[in-house]
């Protein structure tokens, strides 16, 4: 049976109709490539490296410095293949490759949906990125003397680019504020917030001090260095080992709940084994070393200590 | 004028033409099953492997990471890996982005950096079967080339494959090889296997077509070794005193909803 476009009434209309067939064409490609960008991207992530999805018996959350080189969120960053890299089992529907990616389906379509606006596909990789190459520089393991010393610059605004503030460390103070800044308060205390970082009036300090981001504090946009990570169905945002959850009006300043999995700890996390036990302390949050795959990641605990 | 009409016409009838072959195709059921030919191949290449207890290989590995940028770039691995069954195996890679042992003794499970020090050992009994599923759904993570180090390699690749075909003959490192293309849920993978008596594999490639840029793993096997006997010492894991131990985070914990401390 033929199809009913294949009989034209006319050549005009026959004209007619390939001109409005192109055109529908047209539109429906455009509106269809909207569509997956904004809907049905399917990530990788850094799963073959977040947390199992690891690449190849290779880059490691203790490692980064020297050992970790680029890892952005294809098959390999490196470790042995949480994602199934390398094998055809291991990248089967119900684990490896398959298996990470339906976990991470439902947290994908949350980041786009929140206030930061629908995100593509390049997006989620650099926040995935970003979430891998954080600190890049401090975090590993010192091994000749198992200690995690963060650079001067380190910590909460550690990356940051902070216009007048570039170079100054927790506790510094300045004369005078930013030119840019928002007047936050939190706990029942004025802080005075520009791009990430947090200033405040302490008594006996003249000027302003630079302290750590004081939870409760709303703001109304993220410090520009920070990486999505997930718990159950919450999101947050890691920045430099400040944590933000999104709430109406713009992010606040969360202590993290215990759970959370970190693929890099904050510059400046500190070596302090409880028990024997390896634990990272930082900003008074403290992270367990696990094996997530063959790669090293980092859980937010309760403080171990008795 | 004339021509332009005419030749208005002509793509329109082409357009229709293209329409309706669109059409017929799509009623055409989509490609499925394996070709007896490649069938038979796999098949043979799996019993190949199969009849040895015990040998091991190397594979010279190029693996792509993609930037946030989307640009490509290539890291390159070495794996040496050996298996005796019923249980024990071993495998060692070195790659641009670090390396890891990983032993399996029968008893216990042990994966090591030894860039950093750090190591991770889980107890489990069993073969080395029941220990490669182990490390895939529980501690997430797949040892390099692992399809070729289950007893049923053909069940092992071909658990969710689609469709394979024939590719073509061609030679990889000098030798002469049938070439086999599958599509699965999340990969394309193609395989290389020699031609004639040892049908062996000798290249495996994987395209993760579900990832941004569909980076790709690509493996040279070389050097199988099916006579050498395996000491009992190669599985049994050896760890530097000062290297510091960590817990597997296992498939369990990952999912709990309110972890104890």
């Amino acid at each position: 049976m033929n199809h009913p476009i294949e009989q034209p009434g006319s050549p005009a209309i026959h004209t007619l109709l390939v001109f409005c067939l192109l055109l529908t064409g047209l539109g429906e490609a455009h509106s269809h490539g909207g569509f997956e960008a904004g809907g049905d991207a399917r990530i990788g992530g850094s799963d073959f490296g977040d947390h199992a999805g690891g690449g190849a018996f290779g880059s490691g959350g203790f490692s980064g410095g020297d050992n970790q080189r680029y890892g952005g969120s294809g098959s390999g960053d490196g470790h042995f293949g949480g994602g199934g890299l390398g094998s055809v089992r291991g990248s089967g529907s119900d684990s490896g490759v398959g298996h990470d990616w339906a976990e991470r389906t439902e947290t994908d379509r949350e980041v786009r949906n929140d206030q930061n606006g629908p995100k593509d596909e390049s997006t989620r990789q650099q926040d995935l990125h970003r979430q891998e190459h954080q600190n890049d520089a401090y975090r590993y393991y010192n091994q000749s003397s198992y200690t995690y010393y963060g650079g001067s610059w380190g910590g909460f605004y550690s990356g940051m680019m902070m216009g007048e503030m570039t170079g100054m460390m927790l506790g510094a103070s300045m004369a005078s504020l930013p030119r840019q800044y928002s007047t936050i308060t939190a706990g029942g205390s004025p802080y005075y917030y520009s791009n990430g970082a947090y200033l405040a009036q302490q008594p006996g300090t003249p000027g302003y001090t630079l302290v750590p981001p004081p939870p409760g504090a709303v703001v109304a946009y993220l410090p520009s260095s920070c990486a999505p990570v997930y718990r159950d169905q919450d999101t947050f945002y890691d920045c430099g080992g400040a944590f933000y959850q999104s709430v109406s009006g713009g992010y606040q300043v969360v202590i993290p709940p215990s759970g959370i999995q970190i693929n890099s700890l904050p510059s400046g996390a500190i070596a302090t084994p409880v028990n024997n036990t390896p634990y990272f302390e930082y900003g008074g949050v403290w992270y367990q070393p696990f094996y997530g795959g063959s790669d090293v990641i980092y859980r937010v605990v309760d403080n171990p200590k008795p | 004028m004339r021509v332009a009409v005419l030749l208005m016409l002509l793509i329109g009838t082409l357009t229709l033409s293209m329409n309706a072959a669109a059409q017929n195709q799509k009623i055409t059921p989509p490609l499925s099953g394996m070709e007896e030919r490649v069938r038979s191949s796999l098949l043979a290449m799996s019993d190949y492997l199969k009849t040895s207890k015990s040998y091991s290989f190397k594979a010279d590995v190029q693996y792509d990471d993609v930037l946030p940028s989307g640009q490509k770039i290539q890291f390159a691995a070495s794996s040496d890996i050996s298996i005796r069954r019923p249980n024990g195996l071993f495998a060692h890679q070195i790659s641009d982005n670090g390396s890891r042992r990983l032993w399996f003794d029968g008893k216990q499970l042990t994966l090591f950096d030894p860039g950093n020090l750090t190591y991770a050992v889980d107890a489990f009994s069993g073969n080395t079967d029941k220990a490669l599923e182990h490390m895939i759904t529980i501690l997430r993570f797949t040892p390099p080339l692992a399809d070729f180090l289950f007893e049923d390699p053909f069940k092992a690749l071909t658990r969710t494959s689609k469709h394979g075909f024939w590719v073509g003959t061609s030679p990889v490192e000098g030798v002469t090889c049938q070439h086999f293309a599958f599509v699965d849920r999340y990969i394309d993978w193609q395989i290389w296997i020699e031609e004639g008596k040892q049908p062996l594999p000798r290249k495996l490639l994987i395209t993760y077509k579900t990832l941004p840029q569909a980076p790709q793993y690509i493996a040279i096997l070389k050097d199988w070794d099916f006579t050498t006997r395996l000491p009992d010492t190669l599985f049994r894991a050896n760890i530097p005193n000062d290297a510091i131990k960590l817990p597997f985070l296992k498939e369990a914990q990952a999912i709990t909803k309110t972890p104890t401390p």
